[in-house]
């Protein structure tokens, strides 16, 4: 079973982002729902949109700060599903 | 504390002042009233158009305004001899309940342009409770159309101070933001670089959905750099009654509205722009999204892409807007704690003055004044529609 971490995902076109310095907000235009991302979930959301992986992502996060590679995959598989759950991104 | 209306009188006057709007819609309203017949005032204001429908011959009249500015229509009603035919509801329309249903309902419920907080959701509960079978609406429907504008003054908001300033601040991070907002404008029939298209036609009959989204393609037919675009709408009243805001028309209240491009592209004649268009009705607002293209008029190749929102417009606080997800768990607050004390206090005997003191010994680091009290106790009844 392919792991999220390295399926390619796209940004649904019903999300808009709206970025304040590291953090940012997406709203879903369809059904008005909001999602706060801390820095971690913006750069995420930032790599999904220039179609990169989310392991791309998970390499940019390790190298910025200090946490080990199990705890950010599982969180970002997390956040990945919160996403999707979400509809604000679709598997490519 | 002191409820302010959304119009001032001042603002009220300059609409009955707009020509031709007022003038279509009296002549409207003479076509559609009959001797004694029923007339809903939609949004009324302070009751213009109630005012006129009485004097046309209807029977009653019902003017439903949520806004404290509906107070003026009776002493209005009386200097016109029409009190007794006119029934004043200060509530939202779509908490009325009529004793007859309407042969007439008119209103003007639009802002900038027709696409304003729950205009269409407003027009199609009267359609469907308030209005008799075979009755009049009115407005019939708004044509929305766009159109490549070249304004160097209406682009101003972002360029100036953003991207340069005569202060020597660096201030380009506010710049997304600027880029993304909305602004009303006039604009003149040489401002347009493209010829207008039709983004959306909004039949009142019929109307169910809020939201637009659509796709266009505007042609340059001049060389020039394209700003932005134009949004404004073409108004059919009545049957052979309208009027519209468009370049060239007589400037409205209305305005039009100018969306601009974040970095405007040089055009040459034959150019396109493929503009996908959104209006989502989101938290009683529009956010306006537009995205796309230009394709090369000789080469078809695409360049100057551009995807923007009035989302991202506002500086938007991460917690608030978090605390409005679903899955956001609310935690309890003394604020919470100070209304729901002040709700409880409320027994149909108890006056205000009373209640704020009660809570200004109770929470007296919250509300350190008696005023801060009573200020608190009325915006919260206000909340309940019972100030």
């Amino acid at each position: 079973m392919t792991d999220i971490l390295d399926v390619r995902w796209k940004i649904s076109d019903q999300a808009i982002a709206n970025t304040v310095g590291e953090e940012m907000v997406v709203l879903h235009l369809a059904n008005g729902t909001y999602f706060g991302l801390d820095p971690v979930g913006a750069l995420l959301w930032e790599t999904l949109a220039q179609g990169e992986l989310p392991k791309d992502a998970c390499e940019a996060i390790l190298a910025r700060y200090e946490v080990d590679r199990e705890t950010v995959e599982n969180d970002l598989r997390q956040f990945l599903g919160e996403l999707a759950d979400g509809d604000l991104i679709d598997q490519a | 504390m002191i409820r302010v209306s959304g119009y001032d009188v001042a603002s009220y006057g300059e609409m009955i002042d707009c020509e031709p709007r007022m003038g279509v819609y009296v002549e409207a309203l003479r076509r559609a009233v009959t001797p004694g017949c029923t007339v809903i005032d939609l949004g009324a204001g302070f009751g213009v158009f109630a005012l006129l429908a009485c004097k046309f011959g209807a029977g009653q009249v019902i003017a439903i305004e949520p806004d404290p500015s509906i107070s003026l229509l009776m002493p209005l009603a009386q200097a016109n001899g029409c009190a007794d035919r006119i029934t004043v509801v200060r509530d939202l329309s779509t908490r009325y309940t009529p004793e007859r249903k309407a042969d007439v309902i008119v209103s003007d419920c639009r802002g900038t342009v027709n696409l304003y907080e729950h205009h269409i959701a407003t027009i199609k509960d009267a359609r469907e409770r308030l209005l008799a079978p075979g009755g009049t609406l009115m407005p019939m429907r708004d044509t929305l159309k766009v159109a490549l504008a070249r304004s160097p003054k209406a682009y101003r908001q972002c360029h100036y101070p953003w991207r340069s300033n005569k202060y020597g601040l660096d201030l380009t991070a506010a710049l997304p933001f600027a880029v993304n907002t909305e602004s009303k404008a006039y604009l003149k029939p040489r401002a347009l670089m493209s010829r207008p298209q039709d983004l959306a036609v909004i039949d009142y009959r019929t109307v169910t959905e809020p939201n637009v989204d659509t796709t266009v393609e505007l042609v340059a037919e001049k060389d020039g750099v394209a700003h932005g675009l134009l949004i404004w709408f073409d108004a059919e009243i009545a049957e052979g009654l309208g009027y519209s805001n468009a370049p060239g028309q007589p400037e409205l209240v209305y305005g039009q509205m100018f969306l601009p491009l974040g970095d405007p592209p040089q055009l040459k004649a034959g150019d396109r722009v493929q503009l996908r268009f959104r209006a989502n009705l989101v938290d009683n607002n529009y956010l306006w999204s537009w995205q796309g293209a230009v394709i090369d008029g000789v080469t078809g190749a695409a360049r100057n892409p551009f995807q923007q929102s009035t989302f991202m417009s506002r500086v938007i606080d991460k917690a608030a807007a978090s605390a409005g997800a679903n899955l956001a768990v609310p935690q309890r607050s003394v604020r919470m704690q100070i209304d729901t004390d002040c709700l409880a206090l409320v027994d149909g005997g108890r006056d205000q003055d009373s209640i704020a003191k009660a809570l200004q010994e109770r929470y007296p680091q919250q509300l350190p004044t008696y005023r801060a009290a009573l200020d608190h106790v009325v915006s919260l009844m206000q909340r309940y529609g019972d100030a």
